[in-house]
């Protein structure tokens, strides 16, 4: 009995030590290239290596030679936000951001993940915040918990846009 | 008591790390299935590991590999050799873009081709490095034409994801001149449009990006190729 009690604990331990070690979201096998002649666009293609279930946010830091570039949120569009693993495109327009007028001879990116969150949970007894990672399974047994119902307040992430309140016109 | 625990936990701690460290070590596979894919398209290192499996009949493969820059180049594979390791530029940043056409023929014993297989790779300045971007079409670097040059092609205007299209076309009209009409078997990659040393010449060309199964999405551009050198009018 004491052996097998053991042995689970080692167990449980060598799994919560191996959870720490889940894979840090990494971006490689970049790519700029504007889509000459056809038009001013940028692609900016990138590989995505993260756990299956994560999502990440991507900021995207821009140079000309060694003087950071401002682009505009507006001038992006692409895999920017919650994006999983795989092969992945940013575009930049230029004629959105402050250099329309201009030829940048020495561009390049730098491009930086961070995991996104699914779920915030604040603590309402003493305000920290707990967060969860998982996108693939929805979280089914929330509302089965006295804690989420009482002293925990569950946010679901929504990325940042525009959004429609209400039903659409033909149904209201 | 407490000491029992700790090495107990410790135990545990360092089997946990250990298939961690099992784990690290194995590097991920980029499996890459998606047909709009350009990644599959282009190369990110000066060296290029070639592999393939031998069709069961074939007794020696010849590699051909074309690009703009370079005269042709084969190599011939005996049975067994599975691998090449194919240089193709000098230092770890090219100095100009190129495409390259790779064709593998597999032969039998009495040298009748049993299997062909080929693939088209890009060598792109923005996968080394920092590139020119240039926003301002008015200015002569968009429309001068003065070497070989890459075309990219993809359909749709912000990434190929959601269109239907699954091959291209490529029409290059000089005016005045020939036409060529490229068919292109994906629907994103990369086109080597040689102009040095090729009958293309100087002039004004027209030039045409197509996708059969989407025909409206289409778009075009007028480019030029001045001669080089020095001119001098005389009266």
């Amino acid at each position: 009995m004491k052996k097998t009690r053991n042995l689970v604990m080692t167990v449980l331990v060598g799994c919560l030590s191996f959870g720490a070690y889940a894979v840090e979201p990494t971006v490689s096998d970049v790519v700029v290239r504007q889509r000459w002649p056809w038009s001013r666009l940028v692609n900016i293609d990138y590989v995505l290596t993260c756990d299956s279930s994560n999502r990440c946010d991507i900021t995207i830091t821009a140079y000309n030679g060694g003087a950071q570039l401002t682009l505009s949120p507006e001038s992006l569009s692409g895999d920017l936000q919650q994006v999983a693993q795989g092969m992945r495109r940013i575009v930049w327009d230029p004629m959105k951001s402050a250099y329309t007028n201009q030829a940048l001879t020495q561009f390049y990116v730098e491009i930086t993940p961070a995991l996104s969150p699914s779920y915030m949970i604040v603590d309402l007894n003493d305000g920290s915040q707990e967060f969860r990672y998982d996108w693939d399974t929805p979280w089914l047994d929330i509302t089965n918990q006295v804690e989420y119902m009482t002293e925990k307040l569950v946010l679901k992430h929504i990325p940042a846009g525009t959004y429609w309140h209400g039903s659409a016109d033909q149904r209201a | 008591m407490a000491t029992k625990w700790k090495n107990r936990l410790v135990m545990g701690w360092l089997l946990g790390c250990a298939v961690a460290a099992r784990a690290s070590f194995l590097p991920p596979v980029l499996v890459d299935a998606h047909p709009a894919s350009v990644h599959w398209a282009t190369v990110f290192t000066n060296a290029v590991l070639l592999r393939w499996d031998w069709p069961e009949n074939a007794a020696d493969a010849v590699l051909e590999i074309d690009g703009m820059a370079e005269e042709s180049k084969s190599v011939t594979f005996q049975r067994g050799e599975s691998e090449f390791l194919w240089a193709l530029f000098d230092g770890t940043t090219p100095t100009t873009e190129d495409v390259y056409e790779l064709r593998m023929t597999f032969r039998t014993d009495g040298s009748e081709v049993c299997a062909v297989q080929t693939a088209r790779l890009a060598v792109v300045h923005g996968a080394f490095g920092p590139v020119r971007i240039d926003a301002n079409t008015s200015d002569k670097a968009w429309v001068a034409l003065k070497q070989d040059v890459v075309v990219p092609y993809a359909p749709g205007d912000v990434g190929a994801a959601d269109s239907a299209a699954d091959s291209a076309q490529l029409v290059i009209s000089k005016l005045g001149g020939s036409v060529q009409t490229n068919r292109l078997d994906d629907a994103v990659g990369y086109y080597g449009w040689k102009l040095t040393g090729s009958a293309w010449g100087y002039g004004t060309f027209d030039v045409e990006l197509s996708f059969p199964e989407t025909p409206l999405d289409m778009r075009t551009a007028r480019l030029t190729r001045w001669p080089e050198g020095m001119m001098i009018v005389v009266r």
